[in-house]
């Protein structure tokens, strides 16, 4: 079984400003993939192209092994690309009842009631749009763009306008659907929330001047513990940067000694996420701030390193590493 | 402060309600007949086909108006080809012109003998078709701004998610596209329908037997009571067509997305090319260029011939003086209803403002003649009342409230009560907060307000004619009518240029303004 979608270097621009340069990505069967990236990197243009509401102007995207764009042609459009589609606005039409929504593509009216029980909307189908709040309509726009039956789900930022609350039910709730629907998911967002909880894999976009281009790509706790570069390391989680001087299995740092997950040596710079910092009594940093979060005191001390424990502002000492650190460029392995 | 806006709001409420007052008690007690017989019948006053004509008018006016600025609208928004942008702005300049100047030099070219549709072989447009020619024209530039509108609001987003579920370009169109512009096209067909209804200056120059010409020949001839039936008749055709205006204004377009993906333009085929392209012909030509080049060439023959031009600073500056102290008293009284509120006043005023502009001037001519008759003043007290002009600024004021009021009231909805709390909290006075803040916030809608007022007496005929003349003021307007009447080409040319020239100026500043409101 060929795979649900591969994009092969696609590449576009928008009035001769580039926004993806060579991009590669892969959906399996089954697999929910998520792309990461900041705000304007092109993840829009790339769900758009694989939809056929862009022909990107370089690469190819093949769908289930058919090709329906290739080389700035679009070879199937659109609308006989089979795809859903969830846009981050909902756009149900709302002149149609929340039902008739559901059956727009697929009018059987025994699917669209087992779509809306399977969404959590059974009674709902008289209403119109305009009558739901705003996770109600996430999930009647879902409903509807499972109806007919896709092998791939395109999903565009469906959490921005979504509480927080709400985002964590209406993310077991779309994982749920989706594999019970068996379709294979291509989500895009700015939310590392949103795509380290949900997705198999992870895909993530760094702007450059010819336009994005993938920075790395795998399981969610790979991107996080094992981040290629800084970027990745930022878009993945909050984290500082710490340089150092490593040597085998150790670096020397401002913080002192340091273990490493891998060998290094020469200059590197090491990764510190704020849940492998310990505040402890002896040193010379002032604390400049703390926050109460999840639980737990965050500290930021003087030079920009952060940290867990429980010390007023003003206090001073230094940072005690729980466990070894990942460095990043310009690591070279041992 | 808040007391005399209130107070101001209920004047404008008792000026609005005027006129109805005045056809009211001509219903109850109908004026004399001139010549001493009895009273007509509104059966005799009606018969002859003068309701199906108006009704027939109107109806057909609308679904063509509707046709072409609906076209125009959508391609405008959605097809990409050469000259869109200039042909667009061109296509609106018809608003610039007054009925009675395109139904002029519509007779004079595509008429009988006309001297451009003859030599073409074009169909003759006089009577019932020129007049429909010419309001076609003149309304389409409205439908095409509200459609435009709507079409504006529309997100990409639905349509293409219609799409990625297999929705043809035919079902995108039915169950997506239409829906969200159905309002708006009712809405503009009623503007379209009301301006027919209402219009005066086409029907008067092409002689269309229809409620408002016949109105005001009866009123010319002193037969009032005649008048007052065909007055109640045209009340009785609009009322239902300005509830539903009513209805849809109030039924603003839900759930509209605030920052919508603009969609994907298209290239039209030939047909729909040549389709987009003969509207443009027909609204430009027939709006734009056959009145500006048959008042130059009336002009140039005056020239030629010799004739002598009578001199038109006067009536440029009764134009003016009229349409400036007109808009300025309709700014002022829109402005109290629009600050202080209320919904009743809100809908006295875009009744009063739906009503054809003879009518509300036989209205107040009827209240005129019945206060002087209650308080026992003569003939000479009721043509003072006409002479100092008051009748005929409340007749501007109640005719053109509502065109002043839409961007008046946008304005002071963007004045934020919590804005003017923070001022007060810097500390700041009631004067120091409209001049620094609540004033320039709104400067730019009232500006828009003034000009759209103004424009619109610039251009008005049946109120200016019938309430004006005792006033002694010549304006534009009156001199176009009053010479193409005598078949003085040359002069109506010439004050014809002048009121086109002037209007367009006018029209051009407020298209820029209304961006800004």
């Amino acid at each position: 079984m060929s795979d649900p979608l591969v994009c092969e270097a696609i590449g576009h621009s928008y009035d001769g400003t580039p926004v993806l340069d060579t991009v590669d990505l892969a959906v399996a069967p089954g697999e929910f993939v998520t792309v990461l990236g900041s705000s304007g990197c092109g993840k829009t243009t790339l769900l758009r192209g694989v939809a056929g509401l862009v022909t990107p102007e370089r690469g190819r995207i093949s769908l289930g092994g058919v090709v329906v764009s290739e080389g700035g042609r679009e070879r199937v459009p659109t609308e006989r690309r089979r795809v859903g589609l969830v846009f981050q606005e909902y756009a149900l039409f709302p002149s149609l009842t929340v039902a008739q929504n559901v059956g727009f593509a697929a009018p059987e009216p025994a699917r669209v009631a087992a779509l809306l029980a399977l969404v959590g909307l059974p009674e709902l189908g008289a209403r119109k749009p305009a009558q739901l709040s705003g996770g109600q309509q996430q999930r009647v726009a879902l409903a509807r763009a499972l109806a007919p039956k896709p092998t791939l789900l395109l999903l565009d930022e469906p959490f921005a306008n979504v509480d927080a609350d709400r985002r964590e039910r209406l993310g077991a709730a779309l994982k749920a659907t989706t594999r019970q629907e068996g379709a294979s998911v291509l989500l895009v967002t700015h939310d590392r929330q949103d795509a380290l909880s949900l997705s198999d894999r992870v895909v993530t976009l760094v702007p450059t001047p010819s336009g994005a281009v993938v920075a790395q790509s795998g399981p969610p706790d790979a991107l996080y513990h094992r981040p290629v570069s800084a970027y990745v390391a930022s878009l993945t989680g909050a984290c500082w940067m710490l340089d150092g001087e490593a040597s085998g299995a150790t670096a020397r740092t401002a913080h002192g000694e340091v273990s490493l997950v891998r060998e290094a040596r020469g200059p590197v710079t090491l990764v510190v996420r704020p849940e492998q910092a310990r505040f402890v009594g002896e040193g010379t940093r002032e604390v400049i701030d703390r926050r109460f979060s999840e639980g737990r005191w965050r500290l930021t001390l003087t030079g920009g390193a952060r940290c867990m424990g429980d010390a007023p502002v003003g206090a001073r000492g230094g940072l005690a590493f729980d466990g070894p650190l990942w460095a990043v460029s310009p690591a070279s392995p041992a | 402060m808040e007391r005399l806006v209130r107070l101001g709001s209920w004047l404008s409420l008792a000026l609005v309600l005027l006129p109805l007052l005045g056809l009211a008690a001509a219903a109850i007690d109908p004026p004399p007949d001139p010549f001493g017989g009895p009273p007509p019948r509104a059966a005799d006053v009606l018969s002859g086909g003068l309701l199906g004509v108006t009704v027939a008018l109107g109806l057909i006016v609308t679904a063509l108006s509707v046709g072409v600025g609906g076209w125009l609208a959508w391609v405008e928004a959605r097809a990409d080809y050469p000259g869109r942008a200039p042909l667009g702005v061109l296509g609106l300049l018809p608003m610039a012109m007054p009925s009675y100047v395109l139904a002029a030099t519509v007779a004079t070219t595509l008429g009988p003998g006309g001297w451009v549709g003859k030599p073409l072989g074009l169909p003759v447009f006089s009577g019932f078709w020129g007049a429909t020619l010419v309001l076609v024209v003149a309304t389409a530039p409205y439908v095409q701004l509200v459609v435009g509108a709507a079409l504006g609001r529309l997100s990409a987003s639905e349509e293409e998610a219609a799409r990625t579920l297999g929705a043809s370009r035919g079902r995108v169109l039915r169950v997506v596209i239409l829906p969200r512009v159905r309002p708006a096209l009712v809405l503009s067909g009623l503007i379209a329908l009301l301006y027919a209804i209402s219009d005066f200056g086409a029907v008067a120059v092409l002689d269309v037997p229809v409620l408002t010409w016949r109105l005001y020949e009866a009123v010319r001839t002193q037969d009032l009571g005649r008048a007052a039936w065909m007055g109640i008749a045209l009340l009785l055709i609009i009322l239902p067509v300005f509830a539903a205006t009513a209805f849809l204004r109030g039924d603003r377009a839900a759930g509209t997305v605030a920052n919508p993906r603009p969609p994907r333009r298209v290239a039209p085929g030939p047909a729909s090319l040549a389709l987009t392209y003969g509207l443009h012909a027909l609204v430009i030509g027939v709006g734009v260029l056959i009145p500006t080049l048959t008042l130059g060439g009336w002009v140039v023959e005056g020239l030629q011939r010799g004739e002598a031009f009578a001199p038109l600073w006067r009536p440029a500056r009764d134009s003016l003086l009229a349409a400036g102290i007109g808009a300025a008293l309709t700014v002022l009284f829109a402005g109290f209803v629009a600050r202080s509120g209320g919904r009743l006043r809100e809908q006295a005023v875009y009744l009063t403002s739906a009503l054809p502009g003879v009518l509300l001037a036989f209205g107040l001519i009827l209240s005129a003649l019945a206060v002087t008759r209650a308080v026992g003043g003569g003939r000479a007290m009721y043509g003072a009342v006409l002479g100092s002009g008051a009748l005929l600024f409340i007749g501007y004021v109640t005719r053109f409230l509502a065109e002043v009021y839409g961007p008046l009231k946008t304005a002071f909805e963007q004045l934020d009560p919590r804005q003017r709390e923070t001022a007060r909290a810097l500390g700041a006075s009631s004067w120091t907060w409209l001049v620094r803040v609540g004033g320039p916030a709104v400067a730019p809608g009232a500006a828009a307000a003034f000009s759209i007022g103004f424009l619109a007496i610039l251009k008005e005929l049946p109120i200016t004619l019938m309430l004006g003349g005792a006033t002694g003021l010549s304006t534009l307007a009156f001199r176009v009518w009053d010479r193409y009447s005598e078949s003085l080409w040359h002069d109506a040319g010439a004050a014809g240029l002048a009121l086109v020239g002037l209007a367009l100026v006018v029209l051009t500043l407020t298209l820029r303004w209304r961006r800004h409101v």
